[in-house]
């Protein structure tokens, strides 16, 4: 796969992509539980959840021809890979404005992310997947939108105007120069705490010898 | 108003939380099962939001908090030595910042009001959910936990139950068989912590070769001090910063091809079934030891993640003539109920007294009230309607009763179909549930017929209602050849017994029908391979438009999928 670097600097990885994805079902099917009482409602959510896990499948057909795969067990890839560690589920119904505000600037991202990459890629099967992606995503998009308009318009603008910044907090916090800083320091600390710091801090005993022992020590961490 | 006790298990593997209640009732719920998030290891918020919902007087009516194990003690544990690698300091600091040292923080995030906290000890969680969920006050059982590492443990040896127990054995972590074998998943290919139930399959289809190499240089077990030990030459526990297997390890096994599958790699296969066979022979070495020194031990009880090693418990209770038992949910998954039963005990509780259950989990809400998702059908006669699916090896939904505790399905959230049809069983097991071919999808039989056909240990026969072990066909067994046959020729069959409350209640009367009658059904969970079991209907109707399943059997209705 080749990308022309002008218009679009990024070595897609297809598994991390799979991993976004799936994460966005969850988080569609989790917004669904929101709409118990109209089901109509959670029946269309449903189906643009079962639309997230499909685009999660083109991914991961593409990233099957790979050869390392992440060695990592599913929940860390979709913690750390696919951004649920960002994400504000589980929360109460009284957040439902903020959750679709962040699924409706979810999808204009993604859609917008598809078109660099539609752009910039030669390949034909790749361009024609992302083409049904962004079908999709205009669809779950539009949804999302009809909901928010039938909204309070300051609250709305507010809760996409935070959703935005949260995203965009995000994608800079990963370049940070504060966290390359921030990991050295730890680097230094943690040698100096481990070098010098006697190994008896560190031993452990047996305190779970019978009942009575443990018993005595049952509100203590070690 | 009944007041709480909640067990909290979480940071490793799979979080779960258990709620005693002093009305008697129990609630067990797997983080996953709510996050849907596979073997989500997070603080379990979805489960306590779950709870917090249900239960509406909880956080006023909560006496205790209890957590499967002691944190400071487990981040102790192991990587804290000297002159290791600055990468494994780091994943320790990384460990630390994500580690259930934290738990009372978290709590707060969910109580505003955080009651006592206690924190039992890792393999007594194991032991106490051993002893809950098999239901049994024995004094003089033996109780063997061995999993792959905590609190700078891999195991530990207990005599008695309850509050009379005595500690015999420990294990530190460099005998881990635990992480032997999550370093043998990686080294196939395999997610560590994770896939070792599929590496027990491929264990199948090697032979022993390196066995006496294995016996003679890696894993030893001494018979008078009941120590096992494993050279560090080939494994690496202790320094997180390098890798589980050493170059003498590659050195002497060989290393994976990537681009070749791995039932075409036979030297893989052949060192995984001798690591294998090795651990094995250790585990049951150790027990005979054991049950020679301790002459008078009643039963024996297996907990620990290495246990959920069913070929393993298979072995065990085919070559030792004792009551030996495994419970449904040997794991860390499971160690909220034990860490709930250890706050019970030390708070002088008495809130349940038997359980005979392993569907702990809530009861599965009623598809009638979803009708936007799943239409009843109007059948004369569903028991004709399911008998034409199975003849017709077509595939079913079970979603009914209460979910589970462990990690198989037990019909109550199973994909079911015609065990003795080859077709239907390879369209199941490969193009539904898109799970590797080497692994045959387990078949539900009913005792009366799988005593005719299975050389069964009557003692141990209980850990098959909850597919704890494998078990072998009789010489002569009609039975022969199915196609739920492991290569190996075992079979890791549920067993279902009329006579027995631990499963009669639970399981839907059509399906109990249907094995009372002489027929066999491939039961596997109700979800695709690598996602959580089904939990909502919400989950259901997207588990069964993903795995293009059309029924579902509910109460003894059948529904299909709008």
């Amino acid at each position: 796969m080749q990308f022309k670097k002008k218009k679009i600097n990024m070595d897609l990885d297809w598994q991390e992509l799979s991993f976004t994805e799936y994460a966005s079902g969850i988080e569609v099917f989790h917004a669904s539980l929101f709409f118990y009482n109209d089901k109509k409602a959670q029946k269309k959510i449903l189906d643009h959840a079962l639309d997230e896990y499909r685009h999660s499948k083109y991914f991961y057909n593409l990233f099957i021809n790979q050869r390392n795969p992440l060695m990592v067990s599913s929940a860390h890839a979709l913690v750390n890979y696919g951004g649920l560690s960002k994400s504000p589920f589980p929360c109460s119904k009284e957040k439902l404005l903020a959750i679709c505000a962040y699924l409706y600037v979810g999808e204009i991202r993604a859609i917008e992310f598809g078109r660099k990459v539609k752009d910039s890629c030669k390949n034909e099967n790749i361009i024609s997947i992302f083409n049904i992606i962004e079908k999709d995503e205009k669809n779950h998009a539009s949804g999302l939108k009809k909901f928010l308009e039938k909204e309070n318009k300051f609250l709305v603008f507010k809760a996409i105007n935070l959703a935005k910044f949260k995203y965009f907090f995000a994608d800079k916090i990963t370049l940070n120069l504060v966290i390359k800083v921030q990991i050295k320091l730890e680097t230094f600390f943690t040698r100096v705490i481990f070098k010098y710091f006697p190994q008896s801090i560190f031993e452990i005993k047996s305190t779970a010898k019978d009942f009575d022992s443990v018993f005595g020590n049952k509100n203590r961490m070690s | 108003m009944p007041e709480y006790i909640l067990g909290i298990s979480y940071g490793h593997h799979e979080s779960s939380c258990c709620l005693f209640s002093s009305d008697g009732s129990v609630e067990y719920i797997r983080e996953e099962w709510v996050s849907r998030v596979k073997n989500d290891f997070r603080f379990p918020i979805f489960s306590l939001s779950y709870l917090k919902k249900k239960y509406p007087n909880l956080e006023k009516n909560i006496i205790a908090v209890s957590l499967f194990e002691k944190p400071l003690k487990n981040w102790l544990g192991i990587g804290t030595k000297k002159n290791l690698s600055v990468e494994n300091y780091l994943n320790k600091l990384k460990q630390f910042k994500n580690s259930d040292v934290y738990f009372e923080k978290h709590l707060k995030k969910v109580f505003n009001r955080v009651p006592e906290v206690l924190y039992c000890p890792h393999h007594l969680s194991h032991l106490y959910t051993s002893e809950f969920l098999l239901n049994n006050n024995d004094p003089n059982t033996l109780n063997i936990i061995l999993d792959a590492y905590g609190e700078g443990l891999s195991g530990a040896i207990y005599m008695g139950q309850g509050k009379n127990i005595k500690l015999l054995k420990e294990f530190d972590t460099s005998s881990s068989l635990g992480l032997l074998y999550s370093g043998i998943t990686e080294w196939s290919g395999f997610k560590p912590n994770e896939d070792e139930y599929k590496v027990m399959a491929l264990a199948g289809y090697g032979e022993g070769v390196f066995v006496d190499f294995i016996e003679e240089n890696i894993i030893q077990f001494n018979e008078s001090s009941l120590d096992i030990s494993i050279n560090s030459n080939y494994f690496n526990f202790e320094d997180s910063g390098k890798g589980t297997i050493t170059d003498a390890f590659n050195k002497q096994f060989g290393n994976l091809q990537n681009n070749k599958p791995i039932l075409e790699q036979q030297n893989i296969l052949n060192c995984i079934c001798s690591f294998q066979f090795v651990i094995e022979k250790t585990i049951i070495s150790l027990i005979s030891s054991l049950l020679i020194i301790h002459a008078d031990t009643n039963q024996v009880f297996l907990s620990g993640g290495l246990f959920h090693n069913s070929k393993l418990v298979g072995e065990i209770t085919r070559n030792i003539n004792t009551k030996i038992l495994v419970s449904p949910s040997p794991g860390d998954a499971g160690s909220s109920i034990g860490a709930s039963y250890f706050a019970m005990l030390c708070l002088g509780k008495k809130y349940i007294n038997k359980n005979e259950s392993p569907f702990l989990g809530p009861k599965i809400p009623s598809l009638k009230n979803y009708s936007h998702l799943f239409t009843e059908l109007k059948l004369e006669n569903t028991y004709l309607k399911i008998l034409n699916i199975l003849s017709n090896d077509e595939i079913f939904a079970v979603f009914s009763g209460y979910s589970e505790v462990g990690p198989r399905a037990l019909l109550s959230r199973s994909l079911c179909c015609n065990a003795k049809s080859t077709v239907a069983l390879e369209y199941l097991n490969t193009k539904i549930k898109k799970r590797e071919a080497f692994r045959p999808i387990a078949p539900v039989i009913h005792k009366k017929y799988a005593k005719d056909h299975f050389e069964i240990n009557d003692d141990s026969l209980q850990n098959s209602f909850w597919m704890g072990q494998l078990i072998w066909p009789k010489i002569n067994s009609k039975l022969n050849s199915q196609p739920f046959y492991h290569v190996d020729g075992s079979v890791r069959a549920q067993i279902f017994d009329n006579d027995s409350d631990l499963l009669k209640k639970f399981v839907p009367k059509l399906i109990q029908r249907l094995l009372n009658e002489g027929h066999i059904i491939a039961n596997t969970s109700l979800n695709i391979s690598g996602d959580p079991m089904v939990f909502l209907p919400e989950d259901l109707y997207l588990n069964c438009k993903r795995l293009e399943v059309k029924y579902v059997l509910q109460d003894n209705l059948l529904y299909e999928v709008l």
